[in-house]
């Protein structure tokens, strides 16, 4: 079954027609065994050029069709869809590449001319032995989970969750929030940072969508776009959630009271029994079993059992394993931040009154460990305060990359500091990356302010007395400059977080050069990753201010819900197939299958193919040894024809 | 008439010190600089320099020639490396200087006169010091120690001119054969053969004699058949180990000889004696930051039982250079004696009794400007306080 081919030669502009002698090819394509029309177009994908396919295919009841012209990744769908609207099936189309694998590869030779002639009739082979195919159609899980419960996740989750669809969200911590919920005000609005997550929070736990798994964790991912099943840990609480009412009375009885505060950065204390700040949600009591005497030194007191009026503590708990089935996933885990301790000449962990820009945070936050106050380690307020920038950040020795958030948080805390205390304020940067909108106005409001900035990298911090003496060069000046101050504030860089290469392997996704999640396209593709399916949002995909991580968390939700709302997803018609007589059942297949779609069939012994999950890679009909399995299409009787084609 | 103080750049300037310092790793990253500062922020002498480190990176890109080649702004640098271990972008400072002041010796603007002299000696004598090359071994007369190549030893000691010559510090080359016969060492000297190693040269800008030097060293050392060198000066060290191998290959390992001290002692072959002494550890450039000896020095002053090790505000990478390298001592004697003074005053904010070190050269000009001082601080090298512990006197 040959059937009449039509053969299409595109111009493509001058990018084709400038090395090949279209007229000359479309010539040739008549020698070629069962075409039976030839024609040249100077852009065969316009509307005119694909109404002269549809026209002769009417016409002349071709039932093939060739066209020499660009890559099929531009326009393959296209033309497929042309031929489907003159009820020709789809897959009767083979693509010559005369484009990227022809004309643009080798601009002006003879040579070019010949192997466009051998891409030709190599097509026209195939296209001889095509078969008709149907697109498969599957089901699609009209769900999302959401990793990683901070800014991005909760704004992710909230806007699927308003379209009508499921959430899971799983947060690792035992309370939403992420970093958002320990910073102070936030830049440039200077918008309390509580006061504008904590609702969105409230939001969350109370959207009846929304199913919220705190102090939880991703353990494995199965299936593919459409169909994900994966595994989440849930860790126990030792508080049964449904009974705690968040009244704190555990954690005030409890008598291990000097376990360093994660919320505070260690500025502060929390006991073994604890709520992890007063605005968490959960709002839920926790036990840190690492602390807790019960489980260290297997007796207690259990002074928080009697002060639990409602009972909620419950020492039995065991960690649980949940499945859950999403047709999408947003992945939101944030970051981290780089430990400025490796960068030995500022000082940090050495001298008490060098603290990090998140420490600074805390403490100018109200319900921090100073309640708002900035002081130094001995309780007095500081009568002069440097910020410096670029902390691990721009440094071929840390980090190379620009951290994005350090010029405008260390700008926001100068505002505080001069808020706050009488001190004198220093910043040293390198160059003020005010990008966002308002941003430069921001800093321009703090220059006003009488904050000096100094451009020049702070070179060391060396205790003299009792003052820090920072050294550094005033670039602007080329002098030499040394200032005596009394807290320094390193503005740290952000970094992966420490397990994203795990998270990247269970999830089966690239990292970017320097560890974060890698979007399919840094422009054009910018939430979506390599694996249909899943998404990133925020910080896990490289540092970024809250702004743009809400902006990208509501493009990864807009994108889940286009994906999901369809119902059913299409999926291409070419997978594999297996010639049952011929499968003896070694399995060599199931080994080599990177999709996970053959399985051997326990009852009869032999290979079956899962088409929902086939990709139609080949790797199997290569593994196979008994030539049992083949790619429709792409079989080896086509093949070996297009070969003969070639050679002959 | 004011003057007028445009800069002009023409594109035929452009690219003059690229150029010039086509093939010389120093170059490699000039145009990255971002203009942060932290070159000059580190930089001990910068105070007395005309521009600053990083507006001569800057004069480099855009081919300043007659800007750059200048003794006011080459000539102060003490080849500490504190620019090169904090540069973001991995600009090779401290040897770009090194570059650079072969360029002004080739057109005749560099040396400094004071230098010069001490060129002129290596000339002629293969030492700096303007001693006889009979007397280079006569601070081991009495001791009968092997000569190799004559002889025959696994361990090469090659004490520098410094310790072979200058009688203030001799004792370092002395207490280390004292103290490798002690320890059983199978080891030898050069004897008269011995030249300089041509750090001095290199790092003032005169790269023929410096390579010639190295050539001739290498060429003994080969000859001489030990497998490994051990040198108790950080200049030497620093050359020898990185610089070397650009001139010539060969065979021997070079150690520092704390680094091979601290190896006998975690092979247990080194049991130190008890000496109850407060001390504070003086790193030397070219052994810390450019030779990356940190630990080792430290490692064996925490095992010496009653020793108690207490450092400066500045330590490790961090140290604050003596002022003493790359010809500053030689040229600007005040202003090196200026720096050492403030790298005292570190020192003797610890309450220690006696400030270590590993560099003869470091010793000597941290002793003249003790003297200014007055403390009551003595200034010892590792082998010397070894010494003592072992009494080996
Ligand atoms: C000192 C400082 C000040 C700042 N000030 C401002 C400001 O004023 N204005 C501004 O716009 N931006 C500011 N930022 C930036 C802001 O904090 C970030 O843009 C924002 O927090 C990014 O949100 P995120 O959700 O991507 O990441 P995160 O806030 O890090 O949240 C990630 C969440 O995911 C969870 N998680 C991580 N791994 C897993 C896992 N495997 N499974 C489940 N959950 C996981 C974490 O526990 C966390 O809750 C500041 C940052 C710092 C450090």
């Amino acid at each position: 079954m040959t059937g009449k081919i039509g053969v299409y030669i595109c111009r493509c502009g001058s990018n084709i027609a400038s090395v090949i002698d279209c007229e000359n090819l479309a010539e040739y394509a008549l020698s070629l065994k069962g075409v039976k029309v030839s024609r040249v177009h100077d852009y065969i994908c316009s509307d005119p050029g694909q109404e002269i396919i549809s026209a002769d295919i009417r016409d002349k009841h071709l039932e093939k069709v060739v066209i020499a012209a660009c890559s099929p990744r531009m326009h393959e769908t296209t033309f497929r869809k042309t031929l489907e609207k003159v009820n020709l099936n789809g897959y009767c189309l083979e693509i010559a590449n005369l484009r990227e694998q022809c004309s643009w590869a080798h601009p002006n030779s003879q040579e070019a001319n010949a192997k466009a002639r051998y891409l030709l009739s190599s097509a026209v082979a195939k296209a001889r032995l095509l078969q008709p195919l149907e697109n498969r159609r599957v089901p699609i899980t009209p769900a999302v989970l959401v990793v990683g419960g901070g800014i991005a996740g909760i704004q992710a989750a909230l806007t699927i969750a308003k379209s009508g669809f499921q959430v899971y969200l799983v947060e690792k911590e035992p309370s939403l929030g992420g970093h958002m919920a320990q910073l102070d005000k936030t830049f440039p609005t200077l918008d309390c940072s509580a006061c504008i997550l904590t609702p969105k929070m409230v939001d969350v736990a109370r959207n009846e969508r929304i199913e919220l798994l705190t102090y939880s964790e991703v353990v494995g991912v199965e299936g593919y776009v459409g169909n994900f099943k994966v595994r989440v840990k849930r860790k126990p609480r030792y508080v049964n959630i449904d009974k705690c009412t968040g009244c704190n009375q555990c954690a005030e009885a409890c008598t291990i009271r000097n376990v360093p505060s994660e919320f505070d950065v260690g500025l502060s204390n929390r006991s073994a029994i604890y709520i992890p700040f007063p605005q968490a949600v959960p709002l839920k009591a926790v036990i840190d079993k690492e602390s807790c005497l019960f489980f260290t030194k297997g007796k207690c007191k259990q002074k928080c059992v009697d002060a639990c009026e409602v009972g909620a503590i419950d020492f039995q708990e065991q960690e649980e394993e949940i499945e859950l089935e999403v047709g999408a996933i947003i992945l939101a885990t944030g970051f981290d931040l780089l430990h400025p301790a490796a960068i030995s000449q500022y000082g940090y962990g050495r001298y008490e009154n060098v603290i990090t820009g998140l420490e600074f945070e805390r403490m100018a936050s109200p319900n921090g460990p100073t309640s708002g106050r900035i002081v130094l380690a001995n309780g007095k307020e500081p009568s002069s305060i440097a910020f410096l920038h670029c902390v691990g950040s721009r440094d071929e020795n840390y980090q190379p990359y620009c951290s994005r958030i350090c010029c405008m948080y260390n700008t926001k805390q100068a505002h505080l500091a001069r808020e706050k205390t009488e001190a004198q304020i220093y910043q040293f940067y390198i160059d003020m990356m005010a990008f966002g909108k308002g941003y430069q106005e921001f800093y321009q409001r703090v220059r006003d302010e009488g904050v000096i900035f100094t451009r020049g990298k702070c070179a060391e911090v060396v205790q003299r007395g009792d003052k820090l003496r920072l050294y550094a060069e005033d670039t602007l000046l080329g002098r030499q400059l040394q200032v005596d101050v009394d807290l320094v504030v390193l503005g740290v860089g952000v970094v992966p977080r420490s397990d994203t290469s795990y998270l990247a392997r269970i999830f089966n996704i690239p990292q970017d050069a320097h560890g974060f999640f890698l979007e399919a396209h840094p422009k054009l593709r910018p939430v979506e990753t390599f694996v249909d399916g899943i998404f990133v949002a925020g910080c896990c995909q490289g540092p970024k201010d809250i702004t743009d991580t809400v902006a990208q968390a509501s493009a990864a939700a807009a994108e889940s819900i286009s994906l999901i709302s369809t119902g059913e997803m299409e999926m291409d018609g070419i997978t594999g197939f297996l010639v049952t007589e011929k499968c003896r059942g070694c399995g060599f297949c199931v080994e080599v299958c990177p999709s996970s779609a053959i399985a051997l069939n326990e009852m009869t012994g032999i290979a079956e193919i899962k088409e929902a999950l086939c990709k139609g890679c080949g790797a199997c009909a290569v593994a196979c040894l008994g030539g049992a399995l083949d790619v429709h299409n792409y079989t080896d009787e086509i093949l070996l024809e297009q070969v003969k084609e070639i050679i002959s | 008439m004011p003057k007028d103080n445009t800069l002009e750049i023409t594109e035929d300037k452009l690219g003059y010190f690229v150029q010039e310092l086509k093939g010389h790793e120093s170059a490699e990253k000039l145009y990255r600089c971002i203009q942060c500062g932290i070159c000059s922020g580190s930089c001990p002498t910068a105070r007395a320099w005309e521009v600053t480190p990083r507006q001569l990176v800057r004069m480099l890109q855009l081919g300043l020639k007659e800007e750059v080649l200048r003794t006011e702004v080459l000539y102060y640098c003490s080849q500490c490396y504190s620019c090169k271990v904090r540069c973001p972008m991995q600009i090779q400072l401290t040897e770009l200087l090194m570059d650079l002041r072969r360029l002004a010796v080739r057109d005749g603007v560099g040396p400094l006169e004071e230098q010069e002299a001490l060129l002129k000696s290596i000339r002629n004598y293969d030492n700096p010091w303007m001693q006889p090359r009979l007397a280079r071994d006569r601070w081991a007369k009495r001791l009968r120690i092997k000569i190799l190549p004559r002889e025959r030893a696994k361990v090469l000691y090659y004490p520098g001119c410094t310790a072979a010559y200058v009688t203030s510090v001799q004792s370092v080359a002395v207490n280390t054969a004292k103290l490798l016969s002690h320890l059983g060492v199978d080891f030898g000297i050069l004897g008269k053969e011995e030249v300089c190693c041509g750090s001095t040269a290199l790092r003032i800008g005169e790269r023929g004699l410096y390579e010639e030097l190295a050539a001739r060293n290498i060429e003994i050392f080969n000859r001489s058949g030990a497998q490994t060198i051990i040198t108790a000066c950080a200049g030497c060290y620093g050359i020898i180990k990185h610089e070397y191998p650009k001139v010539a290959s060969f065979d021997a390992e070079i150690l520092h000889l704390s680094e091979f001290l601290h190896r006998l002692m975690e092979e247990g072959r080194l049991e130190l004696p008890e000496l109850s002494i407060r001390v504070t550890y003086h790193d030397p450039c070219h052994l810390g930051r450019h030779g990356g000896v940190f630990d080792p020095p430290r490692g064996i002053l925490k095992n010496i039982p009653g020793l108690e090790l207490v450092e400066m505000e500045r330590n490790r990478e961090n140290s604050r250079c003596c002022g003493a390298g790359g010809g500053v001592r030689t040229a600007h004697s005040t202003f090196a004696q200026n720096l050492a003074s403030e790298r005292l005053e570190e020192a003797y904010a610890t309450g220690a009794e006696a400030l270590i070190t590993c560099c003869p050269f470091c010793e000597n000009n941290l002793n003249d400007a003790l003297k200014a001082r007055g403390y009551t601080l003595s200034i010892l090298d590792l082998v010397d306080l070894l010494a003592k512990v072992f009494a080996l006197g």
